[in-house]
């Protein structure tokens, strides 16, 4: 057997099992939803069919659209707090930290939380934000409120605390990676030449970050976006997201071609900042040098 | 730290003159205090909920509030003697070592078959392997949802077994595609001319050499499958795995047991995965 | 070329019209083929991308290629696995197992075959005292220096008795004074075992010193083959002249046809040159080419010998070399060529001349190379 014929056969074998598990468990599947996003819905049966009614249904009864636009709005708080607080957590890991071992260390200490259960950590929230919470028990403690806030859980803001909370993490890991990467020297040659600490920052720095900073909003967006679990446990009446909208189709509402539909409208949205950002990212490095 | 007269360019010149202030009134690095002050507001927001939970798990009284009154463990011994949950927790158990399994099946050659072969439809299979991971596990749960319905397959541990290890193949590959791509093959030619066949050279040559790679990653899919709930809550049949019973749980109400059983959960992931970020990031000796 | 009396000694290897293009159109190895004789040394000497490293990888078995025929000791290889031939490579890198002890890198092979394990460990602690490494069998090559590195490598290939050993490029990790010592020890290593040895080197102060016999190559083709000496004093082609140590190449036409000589026009100066078989008419163009080591100085009031040429010239400049000092001169009709000076030089010239002055080169016809200029190397 010639060589070739043999790298051939080894390919052969190693490629088929993931090529045909991947085509049958994540392609197909993909491609049954988008089918399924056209059938109709005549209670209680699901109809094959091929209609846009469900697409329609979205962009015109408010009771979508609005849930839709409310889950981007907080989509894009999530991802602004939690960039906001990361940020300098990890600049100050990256540039002030000198020692490696101790670096490693509170960088392990800060990518932890994000995956230990996820629920739980939701979860903590809840009982810290209640009314009969942590967070009330202390201010009454402290003098500062006589009775309860109820303000604090049930509404967007808590779930737009627990979201950040959760995705801090998500966004320090890339922010992390940039930074790290930037050579050293230059902030050195800058300082050199006389540039102070805020302006070699604003100059060098933070363009530098920027691949790390879009690709880590961009995941906290993108994921924000399809959560169910925070809505579900901190987010009342008025926080309902496009997830649970999602999740109410395939459960009580039994309505698989309206849910289907809704799944690819977020698919759509998330592969389109998906790819727009990682087009800006290489446009924005080309730039930068 | 120079004072400057900067020549670069122009810009806004009030902070500047601001830290020069500082700085002259004997006020230190304020830069750097801040920093620090931000870093360590971060660090603190990010463990104060673990914290809660931790110490709210002994904390004698059925609601989590303050002031804090006694130690007490009858939380814990409520929470194992609950046989609802013990049996969720086998199924996580179940759940993830197959799942762990049917990870390494598919991510372990996936990831040579990107790092080592160019193959029609390459750049398609590459989109596909990683969606899992971009998308929010919601849509991956309502796909097979849709497909096993399509089939005609009941709902159980299986499917979910199966939506797992397509969801967190993901995770294997890129931490293999990752290690393989800072694999030098030459030691594989070397092997080869010393006489070893294909097989002999993966097993001796090409395994030892991404083992902290392939254990790290598996370690890291254990713990996702453990933890997951979008993929899962669509895959669910009649038996839960520990976080959808928690979910359910959940909605009934908060019981303390729920801070008990957290509280081990967390301990018992923190291990796992301190342990798996290790062996993924030593370098291979 | 070749040696008289080894027609008795068969062909180890025997290379037949090797092609391999690479993706993008690239002739790596444009129909190359080599005979080699049992235990000859030989190298294969080139600029990098000039296809030694491809050849001698399909010798080993490591690239197929497209067309031609790989025969070993008579038989077919050219389909066969690197596995089941019985060759070794040494790599430029030493690709030592970073997972492994030294002991276990060398023992390597031997476990393959399937011996037994009181014999390995014979086998490898004879080995280890050959290359002198007995202390260092526990360690991981992670701990080694390059120099140890790549003496375990070399162990690790030898230990199966190959009948050709392969070497990419050895001596390229090692430093100035490290490397002319190993240059000498595998030359003995290769005294002592009697295998053929085929090496690839960009380095031709190594292939001068180690082989018996240099191959050059260039784009994927050889350009000339056979011994150090006869690469030296008559290179086939002016590329060649040039790579193996230096080469004035200067440009001219004939300019008279005698009975032992050629007279080439250089500038404004004629140059002698000794027959070498070409055929050429007055006024065709070529290649003058004399080493800076063979143009002598005439000392002034001197007569050059009989048949030599002499040529005038301005020196520009002085490259200091240690043993010798390098002159660019500047020959009338404006040509620049290299002259090494050894100071102590027989002709009795004792001091340098200086930047500026005239001086007139001496050189023997014997020395000077025409090639028709027609055409690259």
């Amino acid at each position: 057997m010639k060589q070739s014929q043999r790298r051939r056969l080894t390919m052969f074998g190693v490629v088929s099992g993931p090529l045909l598990w991947m085509t049958a468990f994540l392609f197909i599947p993909y491609a049954v939803m988008f089918t399924y996003s056209f059938y109709s819905r005549q209670f209680p049966a699901i109809i094959p069919d091929f209609q846009i009614g469900n697409y329609i249904t979205l962009v015109t009864d408010p009771q979508y659209y609005q849930v839709l636009l409310r889950t981007l709005k907080i989509a894009a708080l999530v991802s602004l707090a939690a960039l906001v607080i990361a940020y300098p957590l990890t600049y100050y890991l990256v540039f002030r930290i000198k020692s490696v071992r101790l670096r490693s260390v509170l960088y392990i200490a800060v990518i932890v939380p994000l995956w230990v259960s996820y629920l739980l950590r939701a979860y903590t929230w809840k009982t810290i934000l209640g009314s009969e919470g942590v967070l009330n028990s202390f201010l009454i403690w402290i003098g500062i409120i006589d009775e309860p806030a109820s303000i604090f859980l049930y509404s967007q803001f808590a779930m737009v605390i627990v979201l950040t909370y959760i995705y801090i993490p998500f966004l320090v890991m890339p922010v992390y990676t940039s930074l790290e990467k930037i050579p050293r020297n230059l902030i050195e040659a800058s300082k050199d030449l006389g540039v102070g600490h805020w302006r070699t920052f604003l100059r060098i720095t933070l363009p530098l970050s920027v691949p790390g900073v879009l690709a880590g909003m961009t995941f906290t967006f993108c994921l924000t976006m399809g959560d169910f679990v925070a809505p579900f446990l901190v987010g009342g009446p008025d926080g309902l997201m496009i997830a649970n909208v999602v999740q109410v189709q395939f459960g009580t509402a039994f309505n698989w071609p309206l849910g289907s539909a809704l799944s690819m409208v977020m698919l759509v949205i998330v592969l389109t900042i998906i790819t727009a950002s990682d087009r800006f990212e290489r446009t924005g490095r080309l730039d930068l040098g | 730290m120079t004072e400057s007269t900067t020549t670069l360019g122009t810009g806004p010149g009030n902070g500047f003159a601001f830290s020069r202030l500082w700085r002259r009134f004997g006020l230190g690095d304020l830069s750097g205090h801040a920093l620090m002050l931000a870093a360590a507001c971060g660090l603190i927001f990010l463990y104060t909920p673990i914290l809660v939970l931790i110490v709210f798990s002994f904390n004698d009284n059925p609601v989590t509030t303050l002031p804090l009154r006694g130690f007490t463990l009858i939380w814990y011994e409520r929470a194992l003697a609950n046989e609802d949950m013990l049996a969720a927790i086998f199924n996580s158990f179940y759940v993830g070592f197959f799942a762990l399994v049917l990870c390494l099946l598919i991510g372990v050659p996936s990831a040579f078959a990107l790092d080592r072969f160019d193959f029609p439809g390459k750049a398609l299979f590459r989109r596909f392997a990683l969606l899992p991971i971009t998308l929010p596990g919601l849509i991956t749960g309502i796909a097979m949802l849709n497909m096993f319905r399509a089939m005609g397959l009941d709902l159980s541990l299986f499917t979910v077994i199966l939506g797992h290890g397509t969801a967190l193949s993901a995770v294997v590959i890129t931490q293999v595609f990752a290690r393989l791509q800072r694999f030098n093959r030459n030691i594989e030619e070397a092997s080869s001319d010393l006489g070893a066949k294909p097989w002999q050279t993966f097993l001796f040559v090409t395994l030892p050499n991404i083992r902290s790679a392939i254990i790290g990653s598996a370690l890291l899919s254990f713990t996702l499958s453990f933890d997951e709930i979008p993929v899962t809550f669509f895959l669910t049949g009649r038996e839960n795995t520990l976080p959808m019973y928690i979910y359910s749980t959940i909605r009934r109400g908060i019981t303390p047991e729920i801070n008990a059983i957290g509280t081990l959960i967390v301990v018992g992931s923190l291990v796992l995965i301190v342990l798996s970020v290790y062996l993924l990031m030593k370098e291979d000796e | 070329m070749g040696f008289s009396g080894s027609r008795a000694l068969s062909n180890i290897i025997e290379l037949h019209r090797l092609r391999r293009t690479f993706k993008g159109n690239v002739r790596a190895v444009d129909d190359v083929s080599l005979n080699i004789r049992e235990g000859e040394f030989v190298t294969l000497l080139g600029p990098s991308g000039c296809g030694k490293t491809t050849t001698l990888r399909m010798i080993g078995g490591f690239e197929a290629p497209d067309s031609g025929r790989v025969m070993l000791d008579g038989q077919d290889v050219t389909d066969l696995p690197p596995y089941h031939r019985p060759v070794n490579l040494v790599f430029q890198d030493f690709a030592l197992f970073p997972h492994m002890s030294v002991a276990q890198n060398i023992g390597y092979g031997l476990r393959i075959a399937g011996l037994d394990k009181s014999e390995i460990a014979d086998r490898v602690s004879a080995s280890l005292r050959m290359v002198d490494l007995s202390d260092k069998a526990g360690n991981r090559p992670s701990e080694l220096s390059n120099g140890q590195k790549q003496r375990v490598a070399l162990a690790r290939a030898l230990i199966r008795q190959p009948k050709v050993l392969l070497l990419d490029e050895p001596l390229s990790a090692l430093d100035l004074k490290l490397r002319e010592a190993m240059q000498v020890e595998l030359k003995h290593l290769h005294e002592k075992l009697g295998i053929t040895f085929v090496m690839v080197t960009h380095d031709q102060t190594e292939a001068l010193v180690m082989s018996d016999r240099i191959v050059v190559m260039s784009g994927g083709k050889i350009i000339q083959d056979g011994t150090p000496d006869d690469l030296y004093d008559r290179p086939a082609t002016p590329y060649v002249a040039n790579f193996i140590g230096s080469s004035n190449l200067l440009s001219g036409e004939v300019r008279e046809i005698q009975a032992d000589a050629l007279v080439g026009q250089v500038g404004e100066q004629q140059i002698r040159a000794a027959h070498n078989g070409l055929v050429l008419e007055v006024g065709a163009p070529i290649t003058v080419c004399i080493r800076p080591e063979r143009i002598h100085l005439l000392a002034s009031g001197a007569s050059a010998p009989e048949g030599f040429s002499t040529v005038n010239g301005v020196v520009d400049e002085h490259f200091f070399h240690g043993s010798a000092v390098r002159m660019a001169v500047t020959l009338s009709g404006g040509v620049t060529c290299m002259v090494d000076l050894r100071l102590d030089s027989a002709l009795g010239q004792t001091s340098l001349p200086e930047t500026g002055s005239s001086i007139t080169l001496v050189v023997d016809p014997a020395n000077v190379i025409v090639f028709a200029a027609a055409g690259t190397a």
